[in-house]
Parts: C-alpha cells; structure tokens; sequence
C-alpha cells in the first residue's frame, strides 16, 4: 500500500515559496504513514492528486538526481515501500519512489518517479523526471530527463529531451531524444516505432500498435523467447 | 566481396574523409592513456551520415558519450550489451542444469541449441532496421556455434548499404575492455570485469568468412594491433 513520508522532501525551489500560512490536512485515505500488513491492493489503482502544501523542508525521500524541474512542486512523494508489490495503472501528480514491485502503467505526467536500487518495476514510467536505480522492463518517457544510476537496468526504450547515464548502467532498448515538454501532453508525444521485436511479432503488432505498451511488446518477447 | 585491407603505418595521420566532427585538444588526448584513434570509427561515421535521422545498434556497454554522441547528431541509437547478456544467459543455463535431476536427459544440451535460445530473446529486432552497427571487442569472444549465427541475425537487421564495425584482437588481450565513443576520431578503452575468456584470434581470411554475406569491406591496424574491420551490407 502507499505508504507517505512524514516529512516533505527537499524541494530546491521551496525558498521561492511563500510560507504556508497553514497546513492543509492531508486526505486520510491515500496517506497512510505506517505500512505494516500487506492487504490486497485492487488494481487499476489510481493515486488522487491533491496537491499538500508542506509545512517542512526536510527531506526523507531517496533521490538521487540533481533538481531539476523549474516549475515548483508542492507535492509529496509517494512511496511504494520495499515488499509491496503493486499491480495496475498509477496516475497523478505526485512524486513516486517505487522501492518494491510495480506492474502496469505508471503516469505521472507533473511528477518525478524514482526506482530505488531494489525497486523492480515492470511497466511503462512516464514522468517529468524518471530516476532509475534499480531494475525497469517497459519504456521511459520523461518531458524532462532521465537519469540511469550505476547499477540500474531497464529494457525499453527511452524517450526524453535530456539523459544522463551513469558508467555501469544497463539498457537495452532506444534511446530518442525529444523537445522538453513533449511527453507530457500525449497528443503531441511522438510514437515510438522500434522497440525490440522480432520480424514475426512486427506483424502481429501492426495490428495493435496503438494499444501495445513498450511493457507488452517485451513482456511477448520474452514470452516468446522462453516459449521456443 | 573485395578485401581492401590497408594497414596503417601511421595511425595518426589526418584522414582524408570528412568527419564533420570537432576534434580533441590534444592534451585531453594524451592525458588519459586509454583513448585510442579508431580510423574504423571515422570511416563507419562518414558511412552513415547520409542517413539522416538514421539507426544505430551498439552492441556494447551503454556509456552517456557514446548515446550523446550519436543522439546529438540526429541518430537514433539501440543498445544492447551482448556480451553481458550472453554470460548471463549461460549463468542460467547452467543454474537450471544444476538443478536438474541427475539422468535427465532434456539436461544435455549442445553449444548450438544454446546459442538458438539466446537468440531467440536477444538480437530481436525487424528486419533492415538498422544504418549501422558497433561491435567493438564481440566476435573474438562469441563461441563459434553463436558467431555465426549472430552474423547472420545482424545481417538481417542492418539495412542494405548499412555498415558494421568490428574490432579483432591481433594477439590475445591482456584484459577485457569496454569502448566508448570521445569523438569523431578517437575511443576510449574502459577496462572492464572479464566476461567472457577470449576465444580464438582470426586471422583476416577467416574474418572474411565470418562476413561473408557482406559486400565490401576495410579494415584498419590501430597502433595496438587491434584490426577494425568496416563491413556493407
């Protein structure tokens, strides 16, 4: 389940700020601080996004990347806690850390997602900003940057105006640059044509090629590949 | 096909060819020991670049230089660390024959139905898709029932007139090295973990076969004795 950090993270912009002059009560429901049972989480799960204003600078959030969005963020992030294993579609604005399992789609076109070093992520991530440490299948789109740390693995392609790739970090997929900003209106986002698949699965895949997520393409893929 | 194989006496000669690229201060060359001048680079850039917005397959280790290098001419680069997942793909095969149960024969498998099931989830990707492609320091380590086969999955995948670039060892290496783009003209050497034992060393007519679907080639001896070899289809 989500599980909310008490205190906000550092938000670069947040002396730009003007001081809350109170704090606004967080909306219960999707903000539980302790996470100690593990109950069925239904999927599609879809995160509200209400914007918090926070009272607190300080920052409990493993994030790795350097600030970089210029609009200020007042959001909290999320977090997806080590043995949590979520399933289905994530949206909002809100900043996501993912330091367990999630399967699906994760769209967060105002937020930044981070995959912690044991987080495994298992879907297409689009986001201002995608922090990858640990383990993503599925593409990265990010209207802003994308950062792949040392140890990270992702297989998918990659689509985003900047990217910064740490020596020892794995892709397999594309990478394809595009104007800030692109992604996050997905009318104008460009399609993205070539993940990898083979001859006899291109064709199966015209037909559904504005239905098939990057996950799905290398999901069959490798079903494919254990399958012969 | 016609060898046009001419060693360079001196690799540090201007080439001919423009590159189009900006070229290193020469201290930052000489300050780090492991960057080297590909030639083959050179050619296989001045190969491409008709391309326009074309599709490069590197089939090394992902380095920020080397996609930037490539994106920010206009290219759309795939990358796909062979090696790594070839090791990794044996890792496997070996933990699930472990765990086998002893007499079993569905255990026994050979080097060629190996390398059939590594392809089947690696090197996917359709037909004639690719302008060109960078194997630095692959095919020496590939064992020969997957060496052939991954030329041929390459061959499908690079389109007609694309280019390939590959490097092979003259001597056995000392160690294991990763490449990375510096500029138009120059590598750098990224000593790396050993993930594979060096195979054999071709010989320039075995390199010919191992290409034998390709059209033409060149090839270029780099100071070090490392043979590039620049491949058409």
């Amino acid at each position: 389940m989500w599980r909310k950090p008490t205190d906000a993270k550092t938000n670069p912009q947040a002396s730009n700020l003007p001081e809350p002059a109170a704090t606004t009560p967080k909306p219960v429901q999707n903000t539980p601080t302790n996470v100690s049972a593990v109950p069925a989480m239904p999927a599609p799960i879809a995160q509200s996004s209400t914007p918090t204003t926070t009272p607190s600078v300080s920052s409990s959030v493993p994030t790795a990347s350097a600030p970089i969005s210029s609009a200020p963020r007042t959001t909290t992030a999320s977090v997806i806690g080590a043995g949590l294993k979520i399933q289905g579609e994530i949206t909002g604005d809100s900043d996501l850390v993912i330091e367990g399992e999630a399967h699906g789609r994760i769209r967060l076109v105002n937020g930044r997602v981070t995959v912690a070093p044991k987080g495994r992520v298992n879907a297409d991530i689009e986001a201002v900003e995608i922090s990858v440490e640990g383990f993503v299948q599925g593409g990265l789109k990010a209207s802003d940057k994308v950062r792949l740390g040392p140890a990270s693995q992702v297989q998918g392609s990659v689509l985003t105006p900047r990217i910064a790739i740490e020596d020892g970090a794995r892709l397999r997929g594309k990478v394809e640059m595009i104007r800030a900003g692109e992604v996050a209106n997905p009318a104008a986002k460009a399609p993205v044509v070539s993940a990898p698949v083979s001859s006899a699965a291109k064709v199966a895949d015209a037909a559904a090629s504005t239905l098939t997520t990057e996950a799905d393409r290398l999901r069959a893929t490798a079903a494919r590949g254990s399958g012969d | 096909m016609s060898w046009t194989a001419k060693p360079r006496l001196n690799p540090t000669a201007p080439s001919l060819k423009p590159t189009g690229t900006a070229k290193p201060g020469p201290k930052a060359v000489e300050a780090n020991g492991n960057v080297r001048i590909s030639n083959g680079l050179k050619e296989f850039l001045w190969l491409i670049d008709g391309s326009g917005q074309g599709r490069i397959l590197d089939l090394g280790a992902v380095f920020q230089s080397t996609v930037m290098f490539f994106i920010e001419r206009g290219f759309r680069l795939s990358t796909e660390d062979m090696m790594r997942s070839w090791k990794e793909f044996l890792t496997t095969e070996e933990e699930n024959m472990r765990n086998m149960k002893v007499g079993d024969e569905s255990a026994r498998v050979s080097q060629g139905m190996l390398a059939g099931k590594f392809l089947d989830s690696n090197l996917q990707y359709p037909e004639d898709n690719f302008h060109g492609v960078l194997a630095w320091d692959l095919f020496d380590y590939l064992d020969a029932e997957l060496l052939p086969r991954v030329m041929e999955r390459l061959y499908t995948v690079l389109r007609p007139g694309g280019a390939i670039l590959a490097s092979f060892h003259s001597k056995t290496p000392e160690r294991f090295n990763r490449y990375k783009i510096v500029d138009g003209q120059n590598i750098e050497l990224i000593p790396s973990a050993t993930l594979a034992v060096h195979s054999r060393i071709f010989q320039n007519r075995e390199i010919l076969d191992i290409f034998g679907k390709f059209r033409s080639s060149k090839t270029f001896v780099g100071r070090d004795q490392v043979r590039e070899a620049l491949f058409l289809k």
